[in-house]
């Protein structure tokens, strides 16, 4: 399921994320800058907030992905025989500036760019852009014309009087996991600080994906807008200020980008108008009171709600945040709801789930059975997760801290800590990741915690005071002596060092954690050598006590102000990557579970205090209203089956079992069964396509044979009667009969007329192109029976539960996932990419005739594309873009959540006519309908497309799609000459015809054997082609991928036990990337956006991202869309369906010489580990694939 | 709650071949008999399996001596009610021998060591009756009465006829456990060879909360498997065929590795010496 994080603050101003797949809160690390905050709106990845001096600060979360923006100028020279004798840079006066953008128009000197913000930093210096579109220049990188602005040439002619090159520059963001302040108002931000902020605006229609509205209210109640958000600038630029309204005092922002305000008398405005034409809206609605004075209001996307000054809830009918920027009614909702409870708090999610927190209790609340029928939901329910546990003695008042002991690979080392620090009353805690100590040194604090009986406030003051003074002393000196003063003092014995207490900002960031336990249990063996700042000091209070007979509650590890910035560990991690090994193949559910135990341990010793909230944002957080996760709502007790999976025991009970069977049973299946199954039969009505009738009623039989030698048998029998017109109606009746056996794929399809329709293949049908189609009343029909004859063809296939590591898989264009495993001896591996279905290719080559026979059977889940490697490791791409993991090779039965969004388009087709202009009602005979699908050939009806299963749900209405790659004008049309034709966004004399894309997004809540690597999107990725057999041992699977920006990312620590890997690695390229492919022996090939490809050299295990790129040009005129790289060849697709081969690839000379064509028409190639080339043609719909082809003769 | 299917499936898919051969002393046709092979369930009984083999015999002997049929494997009777594989476990698994050699008897019934099991029916309460015997040490009976007749039949008609989705789909709430409704103690039964078996209460989970491991179960109940004997190659602790490991948990083994009667049948047996 895709995680989410719900964010809270406590009643101390310490920041605490919550995430779906977590039962503890974790504590946000502070930094030095600021300690406390206010008040929180968190997005996805940014958290925005207003710390204690009521200035705003954004968190940009670590994900792994860069934030890197490339900076350019144009150096610009002109031929002058006279006066120069040569190329100059004294340009004439009707020229450009000597440094100026592309076109010309502004000048920019090389040290005129600055970074934005300190939280920037230049990626490199200044460099020379070698290529253009993929052509190679000259070493000097110059491009010539005959003046500016000409078409310009790669090489230097006759004609050539002025030259230009690109210098390129790349900052990057660096300031990941760390709080930010963003700019105040005006010079002295203390004039006019800010006390309220809200973000939200991600589901604005028809804005970019990373689209953030980001509003806040100062205290002057003015109401600022922050321009320029987005994914590559998280910043913003500036705050512009909305026209003033009536003194506002809180600020709301929906998803849909709604914008509610109260002000300080409790009156309650809406922002109309809100489009993506005008974000900051036109005009405030008053909405009317409910009587009651109002101090806030959350905003939701079809709901909101609202407290009132005596902390009454009020719920919002009607509103609808989708039409909420054309329609008053649906900004303003029609009326108030009371709910008749009290909160403090409140906070919606971006699918209306709510929290609030407890008037009295200050406790978190989650309202059950908010769904989009019932948008008031039920019930309030507390959640019961608590900050993850720590040892408290009695002095604590609070428990604040996220302190996690960590000892994976020796637990039984734990009680140690207590023994240790008990008698000595020593307060231990770590810290790693200061930026001044190389990656292998972590800091140990000691820290004193203030005598007891003081308030805890003054405690947490004095801490962190001494975290800070912890940060400014590292000196070699002051770690030996102060490791010596302890140890001499005997609290700090080797024991103690290799008991591992850290802390740990977020969940996600565990794995990396547990990578950097056993880096410290290395450096800790080492303590004086390392750079390891450690000051102890004795404990009053915690000695008192334990002189008076002290108890394992006197143990004290106390809340400290203590921040692991994940993306240190991440590099830690990195550098000391094959040392921790051995933990880092550790997956997350062990260090779940391992620390479950302990947390058990913690929790008979310590003691948990409840926290008291004061602020929740829950829209970050999007849960499942059927399904919350559990751990919420049980404090972590529940009982863990997930972890038995790592236990020894288990494992050792598996193999046992396994050998059992094959000692017991495997060598006598010839024997006699005792038991026969008897054999069963399922009917059914449905229709069936016939080819000149079309749908007709028929009768299904499926019927399953008993067991006779193991296996079973089956037959499919559909039946049906044919009117013929002769004289009289006669009644045929006809039948088709099919053998489970021959059966090669079950799926379901799409069709215009019927929509639950599921074709079954055979080879012969496949060779004919006619799969029987078999319709079905209902989607619950047709799943059963899709079911039942899926499963008869596996018994009959004697298929296991997972598939093999040399499985080919395929995507149909549904998100279907396909599975098909390979005999060893025709073909190994393959990754394979979307499929349409309908019919198969005509164009099979005769010889391959066993590709009809190849066995596909479906795996459950929802991908876009799923790319394998013969090492056993399996990544899907959903449709959201985000990557996920195949878990069947681990524990085969097990069963994910998957949560994915799509979108469903629909094309508006108008004719230009003299009279009218263009209309819906001027068309041609020949038109295509109104409504159409891309091609046109499908008459669509907006109001009566479904989607594609019932498991699917609408989440948006209709709304118009700007976002096609050819651009569209300001009301999202293309322009053409005629359908159908290139489409063109500015309208033209000669056009005629226009189009527009709707879209509506829908969402499907499916399960499979799925889990979600992290949630950052991406739009490529690759696994290796080789099997783990042909590399050194021991060796890592490389994945790599390209983010949404064109960013090239290489994931590390992939093994076969954890697929998911470690960490993101960012490799750095000077264009932005396409497309992606791993081929044999670590040999990468990507794709540039100007259609070049490029060959990343040096990658090897120990360098997993490689050394340089070195670029390959295109084919003359093409732009190349798409590489896959083989065991030794490497085939490509460019931007119109043309499949090319790279002619002499060899070891020696990786890069080849020239590209090949092949043929065209093809929309999707693919090369395996023997280099078997599968493609899928573009008309056919169906996989072609062809053995093995010679080097020579491709 | 079960999570893991493949373990279950695996438990049920166990088998083990066995070789029926009448008794030498009475077959009355002139000439030897043929063996009879089959493959039986480990999670079955004899009497639901050995129709095909009573038919088969029943031409060799004389059907006026012909009583009830009765199993014996080198000299040992085989009792029934005890599910197949818990008797190959038990006397056949240290000699390795595959098939198992067992031999069929239609005389001398031995009263005084068998119980006379009349037909599939008598079964089908042995096995119901164990499976509420089981219900009531885990959840206090409720789960077994509050069940439909219906129910009952399935599970029972899951184990006959070998149908895995069909029992286990019944079978599954007899297994589940929630935070507040954990097993109340494990139904397990240890078999030694020649001793009584043994059936005590036990709970899953000390008081602390720890889970129990089957060498906890052990060491209470039969402190002698644990520690070597001198005279022998020591003992072996069987379950389903394997030998877990013994610090595995109780309540795990209970659940994935119970027979259909929701029992855990472990059997002890002497290790042979080499």
């Amino acid at each position: 399921m895709t995680k989410s994080v719900l964010w809270a603050i406590n009643s101390h101003g310490q920041v605490y994320g919550l995430s779906t797949a977590a039962p503890y809160w974790e504590k946000t690390g502070v930094n030095t800058e600021i300690q406390d905050f206010k008040c929180i709106a968190a997005e996805k990845s940014i958290l925005w907030s207003i710390g204690s001096d009521q200035q705003i600060y954004i968190k940009v979360l670590a994900t792994g992905i860069p934030i890197r923006v490339e900076e350019s100028t144009y150096e610009n020279q002109r031929y002058r025989v006279f006066k120069y004798g040569g190329w100059t840079d004294q340009l004439i006066f009707s020229d450009r500036y000597n440094f100026s953008s592309e076109d010309g128009t502004q000048h920019l000197r090389k040290d005129g760019f600055s970074l934005p913000s300190p939280a920037w930093k230049w990626e490199s210096d200044w460099h020379i852009q070698e290529s253009t579109g993929g052509q190679l220049l000259g070493s000097e990188g110059w491009m010539f014309a005959f003046d500016f602005p000409r078409k310009w040439h790669c090489e230097q002619q006759i004609k050539s009087f002025v030259r230009r090159r690109k210098w390129i520059r790349f900052r990057v963001y660096t300031a990941f996991d760390k709080w930010v302040k963003v700019p105040g108002l005006g010079k002295d931000f203390t004039e006019e600080p800010f006390i309220s902020i809200a973000v939200g605006g991600q589901e604005l229609s028809g804005m970019p994906s990373d689209y953030l509205a980001v509003w806040a209210v100062t205290i002057q109640g003015r109401v600022f807008y922050r321009q320029g958000i987005a994914q590559n600038n998280p910043e913003g630029y500036s705050w512009v200020c909305v026209s003033t309204a009536p003194e506002v005092n809180y600020i709301a922002v929906g998803p849909n980008g709604l914008v509610w305000v109260v002000t300080w008398s409790g009156r309650v405005l809406a922002r109309g108008g809100i489009t993506r034409e005008n974000l900051t809206g036109n005009d405030w609605y008053e909405v009317d009171s409910p009587g009651d004075p109002i101090i806030l209001v959350t905003v939701g996307s079809n709901a909101v709600w609202a407290l009132g000054r005596d902390g009454m809830v009020w719920f919002r009918k009607d509103v609808c945040g989708v039409k909420a920027g054309s329609d008053r009614t649906a900004c303003i909702g029609t009326g108030w709801v009371q709910m008749m409870t009290h909160m403090a708090h409140l906070s919606i999610g971006p699918n209306d789930q709510v929290f609030g927190i407890g008037r009295h209790d200050r406790k978190l609340y989650y309202r059950t059975g908010v769904t989009a029928a019932d948008l008031s939901g039920k019930v309030w329910r507390p959640l019961e997760a608590k900050p993850r546990p720590v040892l408290t003695n009695a002095y604590s008042t609070s428990s604040m801290s996220s302190l996690s002991a960590r000892s994976l690979s020796d637990d039984e080392s734990l009680p140690n800590v207590y023994g240790e620090s008990l008698d000595p009353g020593i307060f231990v805690e770590e810290m790693f990741g200061s930026p001044q100590i190389s990656t292998n040194a972590l800091r140990r604090e000691t820290l004193e915690a203030p005598p007891g009986g003081d308030s805890c406030n003054e405690r947490d003051s004095k801490l962190s005071v001494n975290v800070e003074q912890g940060l400014t002393e590292i000196t070699e000196n002051t770690v030996t002596v102060t490791t010596e003063k302890s140890r001499s003092k005997g609290s700090f014995s080797s024991d103690v060092s290799d008991n591992i207490i850290n802390f740990c900002e977020t969940v996600v960031s565990s794995a990396e954690a547990a990578c950097a336990t056993s880096l410290q249990q290395q450096c800790s063996l080492s303590v004086g050598s390392a750079a390891a700042d450690v000051s102890s000091m004795p404990h009053d209070s915690a000695a008192d006590t334990s002189r008076g007979g002290a108890t394992r509650e006197s143990d004290d590890f106390d809340p400290a102000a203590c921040s692991l910035s994940s993306q240190r560990s991440r590099e830690t991690s990195l550098s000391e990557h094959d040392s921790s090994r051995c933990s880092s193949m550790t997956s997350m559910d062990q260090i779940c579970g391992a620390e479950r135990v302990q947390v058990a341990d913690w929790l008979t010793g310590g003691q948990v205090e409840d926290v008291r909230w004061s602020w929740v944002s829950a829209s970050a957080c999007v849960l499942e209203p059927s399904a919350p996760p559990d751990d919420w709502f049980t404090s972590g007790k529940k009982k863990e089956v997930k972890s038995v999976k790592w236990e020894a025991w288990y494992r050792d009970i598996t193999r046992k079992l396994r050998e059992r069977n094959n000692r017991q049973k495997q060598p006598f299946l010839q024997y006699e069964h005792a038991i026969f199954k008897k054999s069963w039969v399922k009917k059914g009505d449905m229709h069936v396509w016939h080819e000149r009738n079309g749908w007709m009623d028929c009768k299904v039989e499926f019927e399953q044979l008993g067991a006779t030698q193991g296996t079973s048998d089956g037959t499919l029998t559909c039946s049906y009667s044919k009117h013929r017109e002769l004289k009289h109606i006669v009644m045929l009746s006809h039948c088709h009969r099919i053998a489970i056996g021959e059966i090669t794929c079950i799926l379901r399809i799409k069709d215009p007329t019927k929509y639950s329709v599921f074709a079954v293949y055979t080879p012969k049908r496949t060779g004919k192109g006619m799969p029987l189609k078999l319709a079905t009343a209902s989607d619950k029909e047709l799943e059963e029976w899709m079911k039942a004859l899926t499963m008869g063809c596996r018994d009959v296939r004697c298929i296991k539960a997972s598939p093999s590591y040399n499985a080919a898989w395929s995507t149909t264009d549904r998100g279907d996932i396909f599975v098909h495993n390979m005999l060893p001896h025709v073909l190994q591996y393959t990754r394979e990419p979307n499929s349409d279905q309908l019919s198969p290719s005509p164009v099979v080559p005769i010889n391959f005739l066993h590709v009809q026979l190849m066995y596909w059977y479906q795996v459950a889940g929802h991908m876009q594309t799923v790319e394998s490697s013969s090492a056993g490791v399996v990544w899907g791409l959903s449709y959201n873009r985000t990557p996920w993991f195949y878990t069947g090779f681990l524990c085969s039965d097990e069963e994910y959540k998957q949560i994915d969004v799509r979108n469903i388009h629909i094309y508006e087709n108008q004719r230009w006519n003299p009279l009218t202009g263009y209309s819906h009602n001027y068309r041609l005979p020949t038109d295509r309908a109104v409504w159409s699908d891309e091609s046109g050939r499908e008459q669509l009806n907006k109001e009566h497309i479904k989607p594609p299963s019932v498991h699917w749900q609408w989440i948006s209405d209709w709304a118009i799609d700007y976002s096609q790659t050819e651009g569209t004008d300001k009301e999202g049309w293309q322009y053409a000459t005629d359908f159908p034709f290139l489409y063109h966004k500015r309208k033209r004399m000669s056009d005629t015809v226009r189009r527009r894309r709707w879209f509506r997004k829908c969402r499907l809540a499916t399960s499979g054997p799925w889990q979600q690597v992290e949630s950052v999107s991406l739009q490529c990725i690759s696994l290796q082609t080789d099997p783990p057999t042909w590399l050194p041992a021991n060796s890592n699977v490389a994945v790599w991928a390209v983010d949404l920006n064109g960013n090239v990312l290489c994931r590390l620590g992939v093994t076969k036990e954890c697929p998911q890997g470690l960490s993101w690695s960012h490799v750095p390229a000077d264009q932005p990337f396409v497309h992606i492919s791993v081929g044999g022996s670590y040999r990468v090939w990507g794709i540039a956006k100007d259609g070049s490809a490029c060959l990343r050299n040096g990658v090897l295990p120990q360098l997993p991202n490689g050394t340089c790129w070195f670029q390959v040009p295109p084919p003359p005129h093409h732009k190349l869309s798409l590489v896959s790289a083989g065991k030794s060849t490497v085939w490509a697709l460019d931007t119109v369906g043309n499949l090319y081969y790279r002619k002499d690839v060899l070891p020696i000379f990786p890069e080849g010489t020239t590209w090949q064509w092949v043929c065209a028409g093809i929309q999707h190639v693919s090369v395996g580990p023997h280099d078997q080339v599968w493609a899928i043609a573009n008309l056919a719909h169906w996989y072609c694939c062809s053995l093995p082809r010679d080097q020579e003769s491709p | 709650m079960i999570e893991d299917r493949q373990i279950l499936r695996d438990i049920w898919d166990g088998r083990i071949p066995v070789c029926f051969t009448l008794s030498q002393d009475e077959y009355t046709s002139p000439d030897q008999p043929d063996v009879y092979y089959l493959l039986v369930p480990r999670l079955s009984y004899f009497p639901i399996v050995s129709d095909k083999v009573v038919r088969f015999f029943s031409q060799y002997v004389q059907p006026d001596t012909q009583g009830e049929m009765w199993l014996e494997f080198q000299g040992q009777p085989l009792k029934w009610h005890y599910p197949i594989g818990v008797l190959y476990d038990l006397y056949a698994a240290d000699q390795d021998q595959l098939p198992w050699n067992v031999i069929v008897h239609f005389q001398k019934f031995p009263e005084s060591e068998l119980l006379r099991c009349g037909s599939r029916d008598a079964v089908e309460s042995h096995f119901i009756a164990t499976v509420k015997e089981a219900d009531a040490l885990k959840h206090r009976g409720v789960v077994m009465s509050g069940m439909q007749k219906r129910d009952h039949k399935q599970l029972w008609s899951g184990l006959r006829d070998d149908k895995f989705e069909e029992f286990w789909t019944i079978n599954r709430r007899l297994m589940e456990q929630t935070v507040e409704n954990q097993f109340r103690s494990i139904p397990f039964r240890i078999y030694q060879i020649e001793q009584p078996l043994i059936q005590k209460l036990f709970q899953p989970l000390h008081e602390d909360g720890k889970p129990a491991t089957l060498k906890e179960l052990l060491e209470q109940m039969l402190p002698s498997v644990l520690t070597p004997q001198p005279n022998n190659g020591g003992s072996r602790v069987l379950i389903q065929g394997i030998e877990p490991p013994l610090e595995t948990p109780l309540v795990w083994l209970s659940e994935y590795m119970s027979h259909p009667d929701n029992f855990l049948h472990i059997c002890i047996t002497s290790r042979s010496l080499p």
